[in-house]
């Protein structure tokens, strides 16, 4: 169980980023954050990884205070951030460092076969696309099993189509051994495809503004009505946020809806 | 009809490369060639005596006989002697200094300023001082190379380990990596390509630092050729130095190339034209 107790984040510059932020996430279970830019999501992110200290409040997980990055923790950027001195198969064993030569190279070609890049195990990242730099990154971030894994907009830089297939390679990957996911996320179609539990952010400080709990069945149908439901929700929440009119009428929330792709 | 252009266009790339690969090197050949052919004809037909710029076929005869009497042996080895010392400790000083002035934004603020202000001395200006400190032999020769070699490396490894990318080291922090781990897996394979360029620029500045210092008060050495050979007019013996000179660096170049290239084959991807 991750467990945010109040957590705020005031920067040395005076500039409140998070105020009062209290949340549980069960295992296994998967929560998307999403809100407007600057409203504090990725703060709130690099809080639970430890690589930030909140300067309030506490993180803990299963009952023990994180300050540091931990092991249980793993974390997906934005960028696919590999080494680029390393080849494709070393990037996915990085954190396996310490174990058995054996145990690491069966673990790495496992990983690698996850995410369909096997034949890219000795090629440097440099010759890698986009999407299947990101897919080593996953894997490099599942390989050492972490407990929680945290993901800081990991998609927002790919095209649509990889966007759709790492969605799908994620909850493939999720399915495995269940971790606790945090995602923050632009995207509200992808919260809604992946998460739980969305969680809309509000800025100035940054603070959690609505919760919206979704049991839509997975796999999820992006076309199916009630994956509109919970979209509709969520953008209504989203424009409250931002301080616009709720949008109550049918036909405008589908406009807003055409805007989907929401920043 | 397109399958025919197709074809010979697949075929004219393939054959390409292999053509390129020795094509292009040869290519730079042609000039200094052409124009050593040229002179060689020209002292041959007596448009000019060659005495002061002596054909081809006399700087490979002096060059010949100096190998085979064993002095350009002597004297290169005397000059690689000196340029090996000065190259040693001039980087282990650069690099060590460079590397706490990036690491350390105090030790910066500290040392950088007054070794920013050695460094615009013309190293040259160094040499009366030296030789009051530390003779006329070779202590202050080496020492004299170890300047020169000193401040490219320090600069080298300072902008390197400064330019460090803060994500990649934040994916060292992620999994938990600190002093020693974080510098061996992390920090040392990112200043690689730099601190390798930076010992190249370094060897450079070493070559002509070691001639500086064999100009002034040597018997031995490449350097020491090279005024022989004006003092005792023999233009053949300056030319045989120079080109002696030329090779061992690009020799001593080519050498860190190779030593430094398993650890940078990750940087060929972009590298390879």
């Amino acid at each position: 169980m991750l467990v945010l107790d109040r957590v705020g984040k005031t920067y040395p510059n005076g500039v409140r980023a998070l105020d009062g932020v209290s949340l549980e996430v069960g295992p296994g279970s998967i929560l998307a954050v999403v809100g407007a830019s600057g409203c504090g999501k990725s703060t709130l992110l690099r809080a639970i990884s430890g690589l930030d200290t909140p300067t309030q409040g506490r993180v803990a997980l299963d009952g023990v205070p994180i300050t540091a990055p931990h092991e249980k923790i793993g974390i997906i950027f934005q960028e696919p951030r590999l080494l680029p001195w390393l080849d494709v198969a070393d990037n996915v064993g990085f954190g396996l460092e310490h174990r058995p030569r054996a145990e690491r190279r069966e673990r790495v070609a496992l990983a690698l076969a996850r995410v369909g890049l096997t034949d890219k195990a000795h090629v440097w990242p440099r010759e890698l696309s986009g999407g299947q730099a990101q897919r080593v990154a996953i894997a490099r971030a599942l390989v050492p099993r972490p407990e929680v894994l945290l993901l800081d907009e990991p998609f927002s830089a790919l095209d649509a189509f990889t966007r759709a297939d790492l969605q799908d390679h994620l909850l493939d990957l999720w399915a495995d051994f269940k971790p606790t996911l945090v995602m923050v996320t632009h995207d509200v179609e992808e919260a809604i495809v992946l998460a739980d539990r969305i969680m809309v952010m509000r800025a100035h400080p940054g603070h959690l503004f609505a919760a919206i709990d979704s049991d839509l069945p997975r796999p999820r149908e992006r076309q199916s009505a009630a994956f509109d439901f919970v979209k509709r929700r969520v953008l209504a929440a989203l424009d409250r946020s931002l301080d616009r009119t709720a949008v109550t009428d049918d036909r405008q929330t589908k406009a807003s809806a055409g805007a989907a792709l929401w920043w | 009809m397109t399958a025919t252009i197709d074809q010979s266009v697949t075929a004219a790339a393939a054959q390409k490369p292999r053509l390129a690969r020795f094509a292009r090197p040869l290519l730079g050949l042609v000039l200094p060639l052409s124009l050593a052919l040229f002179w060689e004809i020209a002292v041959h037909m007596g448009l000019s005596n060659g005495r002061l710029v002596p054909p081809p076929s006399v700087i490979f005869k002096t060059f010949a006989d100096l190998a085979a009497t064993g002095e350009l042996q002597e004297h290169a080895a005397a000059t690689l002697w000196r340029i090996g010392w000065g190259f040693l400790f001039g980087v282990l000083a650069g690099t060590v200094l460079g590397a706490v002035a990036g690491y350390s934004a105090l030790i910066y603020r500290l040392v950088d300023p007054t070794l920013q202000g050695l460094r615009a001395v013309p190293s040259i200006a160094w040499v009366p001082l030296f030789i009051l400190w530390f003779g006329i032999f070779e202590a202050s020769k080496i020492i004299l190379i170890a300047v020169g070699v000193f401040f490219p490396v320090y600069l080298g490894v300072m902008g390197a380990v400064l330019s460090v990318d803060r994500k990649i080291v934040e994916v060292g922090r992620a999994f938990r990596l600190s002093g020693f781990a974080m510098i061996r897996r992390i920090l040392l394979p990112a200043v690689l390509p730099a601190y390798v360029l930076s010992l190249r620029a370094g060897l450079g500045l070493g070559w002509m630092f070691v001639l500086a210092a064999e100009f002034l008060g040597a018997s031995s050495g490449l350097g020491f050729l090279l005024i022989d050979g004006q003092q005792l007019g023999k233009p053949a013996q300056i030319v045989a130095a120079i080109v002696a000179f030329a090779i061992l660096g690009k020799l001593s170049d080519w050498l860190i190339v190779l030593l430094s290239a398993p650890f940078l084959r990750w940087e060929d991807v972009v590298a390879r034209r």
